[in-house]
């Protein structure tokens, strides 16, 4: 049973609000942030697999485009289809 | 994420077919805060597949560049706003083509991909065969 704040009391009308609560509600606040941290570095550094038989997922940068194309281009002779995706 | 496992579907309908695929992963929606998840590359199983990630967006770029370099190559009648997105779209191509400066132009394109299986199933059966009758 937490101690009642001055403040609980507005008006004559008493406020649920005491010491625990608020104090409950900054740790939930805490890990909430925490967790959220922690699921924002999983989603950046967790590795990434592609399925067996393809090659490594390859990053592209503004000065890598021409990687791309270069494939593209390797398959010279074969159907090509290039799609493209919104990871979520 | 549908449009990833239809296509997938799709390529196992040729399983033998002499094609290559590029898939282009990038960043459009405000969930798109991270590369796709394995989870989510697994999507797409087969072998004939490069999966990139493109955090800049620098293939879909690249077309708005190629594209309103000459619309009309390309079948547009208008160049397309420079902060158009080329996105959960999917192009064939023929077995010639060659991207050189520009991109080349598609035999067919189409999005949602969801939307256009039938017809990039038409597509890619057309170009194969094709590409079939050019080695005949």
């Amino acid at each position: 049973m937490g101690v009642l704040d001055r403040e609980s009391f507005t008006l004559g009308q008493p406020l649920v609000t005491t010491r625990s609560t608020r104090r409950s509600i900054a740790i939930l606040a805490v890990a909430v942030v925490v967790v959220a941290g922690l699921t924002l570095a999983w989603l950046k550094l967790a590795p990434r697999h592609v399925p067996y038989g393809q090659s490594p997922l390859a990053t592209l940068r503004s000065d890598s485009l021409a990687d791309f194309r270069a494939a593209f281009n390797a398959a010279d002779g074969q159907v090509r289809v290039v799609a493209m995706f919104s990871p979520t | 994420m549908r449009g990833a496992s239809a296509l997938d579907s799709l390529l196992a309908e040729f399983p033998e077919a002499d094609l290559r695929v590029q898939v282009d992963w990038e960043p459009v929606l405000l969930s798109d805060i991270a590369a796709p998840l394995s989870t989510v590359l697994g999507l797409i199983r087969d072998q004939r597949v490069t999966q990139y990630w493109d955090p800049d967006r620098v293939v879909s770029a690249e077309f708005v560049r190629s594209v309103n370099a000459n619309p009309a190559r390309y079948g547009f009648d208008d160049p397309l706003p420079p902060e158009y997105i080329a996105w959960d779209n999917v192009a064939v191509f023929q077995r010639s083509a060659r991207w050189g400066h520009d991109s080349p132009v598609p035999a067919f394109t189409s999005g949602p991909v969801i939307d256009a299986i039938a017809a990039t199933r038409v597509a890619i059966a057309t170009e194969l065969a094709a590409a079939r009758t050019v080695l005949e």
